[in-house]
């Protein structure tokens, strides 16, 4: 009875708090759009962090009621509603540092109460800090980044890292809990097989990823329907197929399910293809095709949904508009750099020979060093995008970090 | 003086919403009924998970059953699919997971319906389902 009592506090509690908050709160839709952000995030990333919790033996559940690879399902949801929605919603403007002292405190007090539903470990206080610092605190911050409509890149950037969770870890267990299967068979699998899966499943994520920076960089949005981008994207991975990210997670299924040597994982594959067919299709129909609804027609004809195309598509327009890569013409390591994009034929891009100038690549944006070369390459052709977009996603944030520690130090 | 902006929106119509109100009374009743023959054998397990399996899919099938007009027919029966998703989650507590993972199964549904099915069909759908109302 104590355990029935229990659960549907730690559940229910927080849903009808939630439920009411959003009520409250209905009328300032940045506000709900945060809310539902941090639900997002903290989904997956509760999940993982206490799956983890329970191997590094901080914890364990008692019962076995609604348990998925150890984590009950009630408290997993609540606690993601609880320190996402329910924290941010009812103080959405005060300092995210106060909730770290309330989480800690009341998880600190309740925890060792709550045998033997939860059987701490040695080392449960540290589990209960992380857990904060990894599922929690970043839900708040994005809650409250997309509230205020700053930080557009920490944003994406979260959205990605909880994503990439959620469809190649989450989704995977839940398929594997409701049809058999388990994740222990990875240890019986040779090296090689491991290793040639974290390649692949590398490119996937390559491919998923440079998609969200694109629509940061090229959209000034996320990819999320409710925090749309401002504009069409047709730059980078974009010029070569229109549903780079929905590809991805297709990809990811085929290659989990390889792995795993699991038909239901590898069926995943198939759900992603619904996805599209159903939901991003009548996105496409009702969102995009209003907003551009002569740039996106255009688009959508030359660029395929799911099969790349081998060189980009770029629109139609006045050579004065095309993409610039200028170098240095005296430097020979630029001079050599370029002549290799150039044997590659890139489309849409204009290299002019500068002496002493800094590399630099201008479109819509401009990028410098390194990360114009890489920009360049998303011009030449599929392989040569997938090298440029992996090598954008280091150095890009990379740049961000180190200006922002200039700024601090200025 | 202040004025307010109305547009046509689109919203569940009245026999949609009571289909579905019905569908979800029902639902609620059976696994209230089957938790309770349940418990009775001193299995408490139905319960426990009563909340989490009954009681969320029915708080979020009344919220999408709530919420303001939509922009497109289109978008409303998205809505309704989902709602009946989650009638059918809290129906079959046995498949509920796998009808959880195949919710895009349920957008697909509607996809075929407004872009493959046959005109009758579609008009039919609509006139059942979907209203016009004002949007605020």
């Amino acid at each position: 009875m104590a355990l029935f009592v229990l659960r549907h506090l730690l559940f229910l509690g927080p849903l009808a708090l939630c439920v009411w908050l959003f009520h409250l709160r209905r009328g300032d839709d940045r506000l709900v759009v945060g809310a539902v952000f941090a639900f997002l995030y903290g989904l997956p990333m509760v999940f993982v962090s206490h799956v983890v919790a329970g191997h590094l033996g901080l914890w364990t559940y008692g019962g076995t009621t609604l348990q998925v690879l150890g984590v009950p399902v009630d408290i997993w949801m609540g606690g993601a509603l609880l320190w996402g929605p329910v924290a941010f919603l009812a103080a959405p403007a005060s300092p995210q540092w106060r909730a770290p002292a309330a989480f800690i405190a009341i998880n600190g007090l309740t925890l060792p109460m709550l045998t033997p539903f939860v059987n701490p470990g040695p080392h449960w206080f540290w589990g209960v800090v992380g857990v904060f610092l990894v599922a929690h605190l970043p839900a708040l911050y994005l809650a409250q980044w997309t509230w205020r409509q700053i930080h557009l890149p920490r944003r994406a950037f979260l959205l990605a890292c909880a994503f990439a969770p959620l469809a190649f870890f989450l989704i995977p267990t839940l398929i594997m809990h409701a049809l058999g299967g388990e994740w222990a068979v990875l240890t019986e699998r040779p090296v090689w097989v491991l290793a040639l899966a974290v390649m692949a499943l590398a490119a996937v994520a390559t491919l998923g990823w440079s998609s969200v920076q694109m629509f940061v960089l090229y959209g000034e949005g996320t990819p999320i329907p409710l925090d749309p981008t401002q504009r069409l994207v047709t730059s980078g991975v974009y010029a070569y197929v229109c549903n780079p990210m929905q590809l991805s997670t297709a990809l990811g299924f085929l290659v989990l399910g390889w792995l795993l040597w699991n038909p239901w994982v590898l069926g995943g594959a198939g759900m992603a293809v619904a996805f599209v067919l159903g939901m991003v299709r009548w996105h496409h129909r009702h969102d995009l095709e209003r907003r551009f609804p002569v740039d996106w027609p255009r688009y959508r004809s030359q660029v395929p949904e799911w099969f790349p195309r081998w060189k980009p598509w770029q629109p139609s327009a006045p050579a004065s508009d095309s993409a610039t890569l200028t170098f240095d013409a005296r430097c020979s390591v630029q001079h050599a750099a370029v002549a290799v994009l150039q044997a590659l034929r890139p489309v849409g891009l204009v290299c002019e020979g500068v002496p002493g100038a800094r590399m630099r690549y201008r479109d819509q944006r401009s990028f410098t060093g390194c990360a114009a070369w890489a920009m360049a390459l998303t011009h030449a052709n599929f392989v040569a995008m997938m090298v440029g977009s992996a090598a954008l996603l280091i150095l890009l944030p990379v740049r961000g970090l180190m200006s922002n520690q200039d700024r601090e130090a200025d | 003086m202040n004025t307010v902006q109305q547009t046509v929106g689109f919203c569940i119509s009245a026999r949609g919403r009571a289909t579905l109100t019905l569908a979800l009374i029902s639902a609620i009743l059976l696994r209230t009924a089957q938790a309770t023959a349940a418990a009775l054998q001193g299995d408490l397990e139905p319960w426990v998970a009563f909340g989490f399996s009954v009681i969320f899919p029915a708080t979020l099938a009344l919220l999408l059953l709530r919420l303001p007009a939509a922009q497109t027919a289109e978008g409303v029966l998205m809505r309704i699919a989902t709602a009946l998703h989650m009638v059918w989650i809290m129906v079959f507590p046995p498949w509920s997971l796998l009808l959880l993972l195949g919710l895009p199964v349920a957008f697909l549904i509607v996809e075929i319906v407004e872009t493959r099915a046959p005109e009758r069909m579609r008009v039919w759908v609509r006139q059942t389902w979907v209203a016009e109302c004002q949007k605020h």
